[in-house]
Protein backbone atom coordinates (compact mmCIF):
# COMPACT_ATOMS: atom_id res chain seq x y z
CA UNK A 1 0.00 0.00 0.00
CA UNK A 2 1.57 3.24 -1.10
CA UNK A 3 -0.65 6.55 -0.91
CA UNK A 4 0.21 10.66 -0.63
CA UNK A 5 -0.68 11.96 2.70
CA UNK A 6 -0.65 15.75 3.48
CA UNK A 7 -0.79 16.88 6.78
CA UNK A 8 -0.50 20.57 8.42
CA UNK A 9 0.33 21.27 11.76
CA UNK A 10 0.61 24.85 12.43
CA UNK A 11 1.26 25.50 16.23
CA UNK A 12 1.25 29.38 17.23
CA UNK A 13 -1.78 28.77 19.90
CA UNK A 14 -3.55 26.44 22.60
CA UNK A 15 -5.90 24.87 20.14
CA UNK A 16 -3.23 24.55 17.02
CA UNK A 17 -0.61 23.00 19.75
CA UNK A 18 -2.73 20.38 21.04
CA UNK A 19 -4.11 19.61 17.51
CA UNK A 20 -0.50 19.64 16.26
CA UNK A 21 0.47 16.97 18.95
CA UNK A 22 -2.43 14.86 18.49
CA UNK A 23 -2.30 13.80 15.62
CA UNK A 24 1.14 12.49 15.41
CA UNK A 25 0.23 9.17 15.88
CA UNK A 26 -1.89 8.96 12.65
CA UNK A 27 1.64 10.34 10.56
CA UNK A 28 3.36 7.74 12.36
CA UNK A 29 0.72 5.04 11.30
CA UNK A 30 0.41 6.32 7.88
CA UNK A 31 4.20 5.63 7.86
CA UNK A 32 4.00 2.01 8.95
CA UNK A 33 1.59 1.34 6.06
CA UNK A 34 3.57 3.01 3.68
CA UNK A 35 2.83 6.32 3.16
CA UNK A 36 4.36 9.24 1.75
CA UNK A 37 4.30 11.96 3.86
CA UNK A 38 3.75 15.73 3.42
CA UNK A 39 4.20 17.27 6.79
CA UNK A 40 3.81 20.64 6.99
CA UNK A 41 4.20 21.60 10.07
CA UNK A 42 4.46 25.20 11.87
CA UNK A 43 5.88 27.75 9.33
CA UNK A 44 5.84 25.18 6.71
CA UNK A 45 1.75 25.84 6.74
CA UNK A 46 1.85 27.83 4.32
CA UNK A 47 0.07 28.71 1.13
CA UNK A 48 2.90 28.59 -0.93
CA UNK A 49 3.86 25.08 0.51
CA UNK A 50 0.43 23.74 0.40
CA UNK A 51 -0.29 24.51 -2.99
CA UNK A 52 2.82 23.86 -4.41
CA UNK A 53 2.56 19.55 -2.73
CA UNK A 54 -0.65 19.46 -4.11
CA UNK A 55 -0.24 20.33 -7.49
CA UNK A 56 3.45 17.91 -6.93
CA UNK A 57 2.24 15.23 -5.63
CA UNK A 58 -2.11 15.54 -5.43
CA UNK A 59 -2.56 13.71 -1.96
CA UNK A 60 -4.67 10.59 -2.02
CA UNK A 61 -5.33 12.14 1.59
CA UNK A 62 -5.07 15.51 3.49
CA UNK A 63 -5.57 16.57 6.72
CA UNK A 64 -6.02 20.27 7.79
CA UNK A 65 -5.19 20.85 11.73
CA UNK A 66 -6.27 24.84 12.58
CA UNK A 67 -8.57 27.48 12.28
CA UNK A 68 -11.04 28.38 9.26
CA UNK A 69 -14.44 29.56 8.56
CA UNK A 70 -16.96 28.88 6.46
CA UNK A 71 -14.63 29.93 3.22
CA UNK A 72 -11.47 29.51 4.82
CA UNK A 73 -8.85 27.14 6.61
CA UNK A 74 -5.90 28.64 7.28
CA UNK A 75 -2.31 27.36 8.79
CA UNK A 76 0.44 28.66 10.53
CA UNK A 77 -0.60 32.12 12.43
CA UNK A 78 -3.99 31.68 10.69
CA UNK A 79 -3.00 32.67 6.94
CA UNK A 80 -5.01 31.04 4.80
CA UNK A 81 -4.12 28.03 2.98
CA UNK A 82 -6.77 27.59 0.94
CA UNK A 83 -10.29 29.14 0.56
CA UNK A 84 -13.53 29.24 -1.67
CA UNK A 85 -11.47 31.60 -4.06
CA UNK A 86 -8.41 29.65 -4.81
CA UNK A 87 -7.26 28.30 -8.28
CA UNK A 88 -10.12 24.98 -9.32
CA UNK A 89 -6.47 23.00 -9.58
CA UNK A 90 -6.11 23.46 -6.03
CA UNK A 91 -10.14 23.19 -5.00
CA UNK A 92 -9.89 19.73 -6.91
CA UNK A 93 -8.39 16.76 -4.42
CA UNK A 94 -9.23 13.74 -3.10
CA UNK A 95 -9.83 13.13 0.48
CA UNK A 96 -10.07 15.86 2.88
CA UNK A 97 -10.29 16.16 6.30
CA UNK A 98 -10.65 19.20 8.04
CA UNK A 99 -10.17 19.86 11.90
CA UNK A 100 -11.01 23.34 11.68
CA UNK A 101 -14.02 25.73 12.37
CA UNK A 102 -16.97 25.55 9.64
CA UNK A 103 -15.23 24.80 6.22
CA UNK A 104 -17.16 22.12 5.49
CA UNK A 105 -20.11 25.01 5.10
CA UNK A 106 -19.25 26.16 2.25
CA UNK A 107 -15.32 25.46 1.44
CA UNK A 108 -16.30 21.58 1.36
CA UNK A 109 -19.11 22.29 -1.18
CA UNK A 110 -17.57 23.91 -3.38
CA UNK A 111 -14.17 22.05 -3.43
CA UNK A 112 -16.87 18.77 -4.57
CA UNK A 113 -18.01 21.19 -6.93
CA UNK A 114 -14.95 21.63 -8.54
CA UNK A 115 -13.90 18.12 -8.54
CA UNK A 116 -12.89 16.70 -4.77
CA UNK A 117 -13.94 13.30 -4.14
CA UNK A 118 -15.14 13.63 -0.37
CA UNK A 119 -14.46 16.81 1.88
CA UNK A 120 -15.55 16.33 5.65
CA UNK A 121 -15.69 18.55 8.37
CA UNK A 122 -17.20 20.82 11.05
CA UNK A 123 -19.76 23.12 9.76
CA UNK A 124 -20.31 24.96 12.68
CA UNK A 125 -17.13 25.64 15.21
CA UNK A 126 -15.04 22.28 16.50
CA UNK A 127 -14.78 22.48 19.97
CA UNK A 128 -12.75 20.65 22.53
CA UNK A 129 -12.18 20.69 26.44
CA UNK A 130 -8.84 20.35 27.61
CA UNK A 131 -6.93 20.20 30.94
CA UNK A 132 -4.98 24.00 31.91
CA UNK A 133 -1.93 21.42 33.60
CA UNK A 134 -1.60 19.50 30.46
CA UNK A 135 -0.92 22.09 28.55
CA UNK A 136 2.74 20.91 27.73
CA UNK A 137 1.96 17.76 27.84
CA UNK A 138 -1.50 17.27 25.98
CA UNK A 139 -1.20 13.87 25.07
CA UNK A 140 -1.84 12.94 28.78
CA UNK A 141 -4.58 14.98 28.55
CA UNK A 142 -7.47 12.34 29.79
CA UNK A 143 -10.16 15.27 28.77
CA UNK A 144 -8.62 16.53 25.65
CA UNK A 145 -8.62 12.16 24.90
CA UNK A 146 -12.62 12.39 25.23
CA UNK A 147 -12.90 14.88 21.99
CA UNK A 148 -9.65 14.52 19.91
CA UNK A 149 -9.73 10.60 20.26
CA UNK A 150 -13.09 10.22 18.03
CA UNK A 151 -10.86 12.58 15.29
CA UNK A 152 -7.98 10.48 15.14
CA UNK A 153 -9.93 7.64 15.14
CA UNK A 154 -11.60 8.95 11.67
CA UNK A 155 -7.93 9.21 10.28
CA UNK A 156 -6.59 5.97 11.18
CA UNK A 157 -9.32 4.34 9.30
CA UNK A 158 -8.88 6.36 6.29
CA UNK A 159 -5.11 5.33 6.54
CA UNK A 160 -5.75 1.88 6.77
CA UNK A 161 -7.68 2.30 3.62
CA UNK A 162 -11.82 1.88 4.57
CA UNK A 163 -13.92 4.02 3.36
CA UNK A 164 -14.81 7.62 4.62
CA UNK A 165 -18.68 6.14 4.90
CA UNK A 166 -17.44 3.32 8.12
CA UNK A 167 -14.66 6.07 9.09
CA UNK A 168 -17.73 8.57 9.88
CA UNK A 169 -19.49 5.00 11.15
CA UNK A 170 -16.55 4.45 13.66
CA UNK A 171 -15.33 8.13 14.71
CA UNK A 172 -19.54 8.78 15.56
CA UNK A 173 -19.86 5.48 17.46
CA UNK A 174 -16.55 6.56 19.23
CA UNK A 175 -18.21 9.85 19.64
CA UNK A 176 -21.02 8.20 21.39
CA UNK A 177 -18.97 5.88 23.98
CA UNK A 178 -17.76 8.97 24.93
CA UNK A 179 -20.68 10.85 25.42
CA UNK A 180 -21.85 8.20 27.42
CA UNK A 181 -18.50 8.24 29.42
CA UNK A 182 -19.43 11.38 30.21
CA UNK A 183 -22.79 11.35 31.32
CA UNK A 184 -21.68 8.41 33.62
CA UNK A 185 -18.79 10.74 35.57
CA UNK A 186 -19.68 13.27 38.06
CA UNK A 187 -21.50 16.59 38.13
CA UNK A 188 -18.73 18.48 36.59
CA UNK A 189 -17.57 16.15 33.87
CA UNK A 190 -21.34 16.05 32.29
CA UNK A 191 -21.19 19.57 31.82
CA UNK A 192 -18.77 18.66 28.83
CA UNK A 193 -21.58 16.08 26.91
CA UNK A 194 -22.96 18.81 25.19
CA UNK A 195 -19.87 20.05 23.44
CA UNK A 196 -18.69 16.38 22.24
CA UNK A 197 -22.35 16.40 21.44
CA UNK A 198 -21.91 19.63 19.34
CA UNK A 199 -19.00 18.19 17.47
CA UNK A 200 -21.11 15.18 16.34
CA UNK A 201 -23.48 17.31 15.53
CA UNK A 202 -22.10 19.30 13.11
CA UNK A 203 -19.57 16.71 11.45
CA UNK A 204 -20.11 16.30 7.78
CA UNK A 205 -19.26 14.82 4.78
CA UNK A 206 -19.76 16.25 0.93
CA UNK A 207 -18.67 14.22 -2.34
CA UNK A 208 -18.66 10.13 -2.27
CA UNK A 209 -18.41 8.80 0.99
CA UNK A 210 -17.22 5.56 -0.67
CA UNK A 211 -14.15 6.78 -1.09
CA UNK A 212 -11.09 5.08 0.12
CA UNK A 213 -7.05 6.69 0.26
CA UNK A 214 -6.31 3.74 -2.11
CA UNK A 215 -9.03 3.01 -5.16
CA UNK B 1 -40.76 43.83 23.41
CA UNK B 2 -40.27 43.73 27.59
CA UNK B 3 -41.13 39.86 27.33
CA UNK B 4 -38.66 39.18 25.08
CA UNK B 5 -36.09 40.99 27.15
CA UNK B 6 -37.14 38.88 30.00
CA UNK B 7 -36.96 35.61 28.29
CA UNK B 8 -33.53 36.69 27.16
CA UNK B 9 -32.33 37.14 30.75
CA UNK B 10 -33.89 34.19 31.57
CA UNK B 11 -32.05 32.23 29.18
CA UNK B 12 -29.05 33.97 29.91
CA UNK B 13 -29.02 32.66 33.63
CA UNK B 14 -30.24 29.49 32.90
CA UNK B 15 -26.80 28.94 30.94
CA UNK B 16 -24.67 30.62 33.41
CA UNK B 17 -26.31 28.27 36.19
CA UNK B 18 -24.76 25.54 33.60
CA UNK B 19 -21.39 27.02 33.24
CA UNK B 20 -21.07 27.88 36.82
CA UNK B 21 -20.70 23.68 37.41
CA UNK B 22 -17.99 23.39 34.39
CA UNK B 23 -14.82 22.69 35.98
CA UNK B 24 -12.59 25.29 37.21
CA UNK B 25 -9.15 23.19 36.05
CA UNK B 26 -10.25 23.15 32.31
CA UNK B 27 -10.84 25.67 29.92
CA UNK B 28 -12.74 25.30 26.32
CA UNK B 29 -11.33 26.22 22.93
CA UNK B 30 -14.34 27.09 20.22
CA UNK B 31 -12.63 27.41 17.15
CA UNK B 32 -11.59 30.86 16.06
CA UNK B 33 -13.11 32.07 19.31
CA UNK B 34 -9.97 31.01 21.09
CA UNK B 35 -9.59 29.14 24.47
CA UNK B 36 -11.42 30.40 27.75
CA UNK B 37 -11.83 29.50 31.42
CA UNK B 38 -14.96 28.94 33.14
CA UNK B 39 -15.46 32.27 34.48
CA UNK B 40 -14.27 34.22 30.69
CA UNK B 41 -17.28 31.97 29.61
CA UNK B 42 -19.64 33.64 32.35
CA UNK B 43 -18.17 36.93 31.37
CA UNK B 44 -18.74 36.77 27.94
CA UNK B 45 -22.25 35.41 28.28
CA UNK B 46 -23.04 38.47 30.92
CA UNK B 47 -22.01 40.98 27.84
CA UNK B 48 -23.41 39.24 25.26
CA UNK B 49 -20.32 39.08 23.25
CA UNK B 50 -20.07 36.87 20.03
CA UNK B 51 -18.73 33.73 22.11
CA UNK B 52 -21.35 34.39 24.87
CA UNK B 53 -23.99 34.18 21.82
CA UNK B 54 -22.50 30.77 20.83
CA UNK B 55 -22.38 29.49 24.33
CA UNK B 56 -26.12 29.82 24.67
CA UNK B 57 -26.38 28.49 20.98
CA UNK B 58 -24.56 25.36 22.03
CA UNK B 59 -27.14 25.39 25.42
CA UNK B 60 -30.33 25.80 23.87
CA UNK B 61 -29.59 23.51 20.88
CA UNK B 62 -28.64 21.16 23.02
CA UNK B 63 -31.60 21.56 25.33
CA UNK B 64 -34.04 20.94 22.04
CA UNK B 65 -31.57 17.37 21.09
CA UNK B 66 -32.26 16.38 24.44
CA UNK B 67 -35.88 16.81 24.68
CA UNK B 68 -36.35 15.59 21.07
CA UNK B 69 -34.08 12.54 22.17
CA UNK B 70 -30.35 13.04 21.79
CA UNK B 71 -29.72 9.28 21.02
CA UNK B 72 -31.65 9.50 17.67
CA UNK B 73 -28.45 12.15 16.43
CA UNK B 74 -26.31 9.42 17.06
Amino acid sequence: MSFNFLITRPEHDDTTFYLSVWCKDTIKLAEEKGAKINDLYREKANKREFEGRVSKFCPDLIVFNGHGNENTVTGHKNRELISIESKDKILKLNIVYAISCRSAKSLGKKCVEKGTKCYIGYEDDFIFVYEKEKISHPLSDETAHLFLEPSNLFIETLIKNNSVKEALKRSKKKIQQNFIKILSGNEQETTLARYLWWNLRNFKFHGDDDVRVES
Amino acid sequence: MEDKENIAEEIKKLVIARLEVFPENKKISIGNFGEFSKNELIDNVNKNSEIGNKIIEIELEFLRAMKKGIYNEF
